[in-house]
């Protein structure tokens, strides 16, 4: 038995601390565990890496290093489905497993591999519903666990108290936690995992091909990080409402981006850059702007 | 503050962004939104001198947001950095080599590692030199980029990664916060100020009068850190704004080392306020109350502020 859970998603979101619980919670159950994260200079909201090898076997985990065929792959934010730098299906197993967190049905994912069971829950709504901020790591934790189908709910509830008593969740905040590991630990199935084939590939992503411009160093450009689109870091979307609004311009102050341009007396977002922070939202005096979920916006 | 000032509402700040969206920076970082208010009165005829931190990472090769040129060092030599492109700039127009219209502006820009620890000679030497430079100082109050340990900016009672409240250690941070805007003054420089990003028009202001001199610019920046304070990223404004109410971050100018304040609040709002929305003073109220600690802070903030309204407003409190 081997599993290679890799683990997708963005900076600050907990998906090191996913990886642990789930390297925790096997380990408690008896199994042998590597789990380690990998994540360059970027920063909260970046596309992060981690890794969990798991086996019955020790001889089995003598290798080191990255997982390039992982059977198990979990991304906490679909967006990064479309990004070709987390890339999160590249040489996944045939057969494996990836679940995705979407408010989206299977089919609205538009996913182009075939023979990998897809699941699909929306941990970022359960997570804000039980816990009150978008905190992954527990859920996404949990439900790793479960779909490996060897580990119990005692391993996990114990793995969960470990790992967030280590960067210092307690009381309440942990209560609240151990209820939502509870729930996503409830809301899938044990899948199928085919043990991965130990052909190395030494690539940790495919890189597609990509538009010249965005592609070729020119040490020349100016401003340029533009066209790096960081929208899609975004959680929650700022709305903001042209009638309620005084155009007081305080929020093309503050917004620590630039992304909000004030055109003609009216106010435009620039939200394939937006990192959705919300301190507009915040700081405007008559409360003309408002957020909701990326995922419920149009 | 003047009242002959260019810019008098938020209105006049609308100019030209010099720094554009889509670093990789943290969403609501406050270093970031600083350096676009500062650079947006600077103007576009800058070059940057960054000595390594977070905001580093904002230029990752072959990416820039900002739409100036900028160089990077070491933590511990950003000002002498600023000497070498200062006098070469200097040398160029002598020599006829560059027209004197096309001369920039040098500009420092460190994180608190840098300016208060690591880098602190050679800011000296550069200020005691006269060195013609502006420098940007973003105080997020701890190494920030390498996972929030503390440095010599890191206040009373805070938890950094390398000061955790023990039970034998419950205050976290044991030891105060090193005055830089008192070091710095000591040399005297032309101008030298304390900012944040929550009073705008101040920065402006500031930078419009420090333009008027030649030699060293200083400005030393709060700059809330959302991961590692532990907030919100929609709160940096409103706790930038907090620490200047509650009076742990005074808004000041010394001028040749002579100083004045530019915003005194009439009445203080409790520090507590400030201090109970980070999690990185939570240890301070959960899950025993430490009003020791919090006291010794409320305390020396009052003390500070009592001498401000004795020497500047003449009233004793």
């Amino acid at each position: 038995m081997l599993i290679y859970a890799r683990f997708h998603g963005r900076g600050g979101h907990g998906v090191k601390t996913a990886s642990r619980i789930l390297g925790t919670s096997a380990h408690l159950e008896g199994f042998h565990v590597q789990d380690f994260p990998i994540y360059g200079a970027e920063r909260r909201g970046a596309p992060v890496t981690a890794f969990t090898k798991i086996s019955d076997d020790p001889l089995k985990l003598l290798d080191r290093g990255y997982i390039f065929n992982p059977n198990l792959v979990l991304v906490s934010d679909e967006s990064l489905l479309s990004d070709p730098i987390a890339n999160p299906l590249s040489g996944i197993q045939t057969g494996g497993t990836a679940f995705i967190n979407t408010t989206k049905n299977i089919d609205h994912l538009q996913i182009k591999h075939d023979n990998i069971n897809i699941v699909v829950g929306d941990v970022t709504g359960l997570s804000l519903r039980y816990v009150g901020r978008v905190v992954l790591s527990t859920g996404i934790g949990a439900i790793a666990t479960k779909l490996t189908g060897m580990i119990r709910w005692n391993s996990l509830e114990e793995a969960v108290k470990e790992e967030l008593q280590e960067i210092g969740i307690k009381g309440e905040l942990l209560e609240k936690n151990i209820l939502l590991a509870k729930t996503c630990f409830e809301l899938v199935y044990p899948a199928p995992l085919p043990p991965p084939s130990q052909q190395k590939k030494y690539k940790i992503v495919e890189l597609n091909w990509t538009h010249p411009p965005y592609n070729i160093p020119e040490i020349w450009n100016i401003g340029n990080t533009k066209i790096r689109k960081t929208g899609s870091w975004r959680v929650f979307k700022p709305l903001i409402n042209l009638e309620k609004c005084t155009r007081c311009s305080l929020c093309v102050i503050y917004c620590p981006e630039g992304v909000i341009e004030m055109v003609d007396n009216s106010l435009v977002v620039d939200y394939d850059n937006c990192k959705g922070c919300l301190i507009c939202f915040n700081e405007c005096p008559v409360k003309a702007i408002s957020y909701v979920r990326e995922a419920e916006a149009v | 503050m003047s009242s002959n000032s260019r810019y008098r509402s938020i209105k006049d700040l609308l100019s030209e962004d010099y720094v554009v969206a889509g670093t990789p920076l943290c969403s609501g970082c406050g270093a970031i939104l600083t350096l676009r208010i500062f650079h947006k009165i600077l103007g576009g005829n800058v070059v940057w001198v960054n000595a390594a931190g977070c905001v580093t990472l904002m230029v990752n090769y072959p990416f820039t947001p900002l739409k100036s040129s900028w160089m990077y060092t070491a933590m511990a030599c950003a000002p002498a950095g600023a000497q070498g492109i200062r006098d070469a700039l200097d040398i160029l127009m002598e020599k006829g080599r560059i027209p004197v219209d096309q001369d920039l502006k040098v500009a420092v820009i460190t994180g608190d590692g840098a300016a208060y620890d690591i880098g602190l000679q050679s800011s000296s030497g550069a200020i005691y030199r006269g060195l013609d430079f502006y420098y940007l100082c973003y105080d997020n109050e701890a190494y920030g980029n390498t996972g929030f340990q503390f440095s010599s900016a890191t206040p009373l009672g805070s938890r950094t990664a390398t000061s955790p409240p023990t039970p034998l250690n419950p205050e976290g941070y044991k030891k105060k916060k090193k005055d830089l805007f008192e070091i710095w003054r000591a040399h005297k420089p032309p101008y030298l100020a304390t900012i944040s990003p929550s009073h705008p028009l101040d920065i402006a202001r500031k930078i419009e009068k420090a333009e008027k001199y030649r030699g060293p610019k200083l400005f030393i920046a709060i700059s809330p850190c959302p991961p590692g304070w532990g907030f919100e990223t929609m709160e940096t404004v409103r706790m930038a704004r907090l620490a200047v109410e509650t009076g742990i971050w005074p808004l000041k100018e010394a001028i040749y080392g002579e100083v004045k304040h530019t915003y005194i609040p009439r009445k203080l709002k409790p520090v507590e306020e400030y201090l109970k929305t980070q999690a990185r003073f939570r240890h301070l109220f959960y899950p025993v109350k430490n009003a020791e600690i919090i006291q010794t802070i409320q305390g020396e903030i009052e003390e500070y502020w009592r001498e401000v309204y004795r020497r500047e407003l003449g009233e004793n409190i």
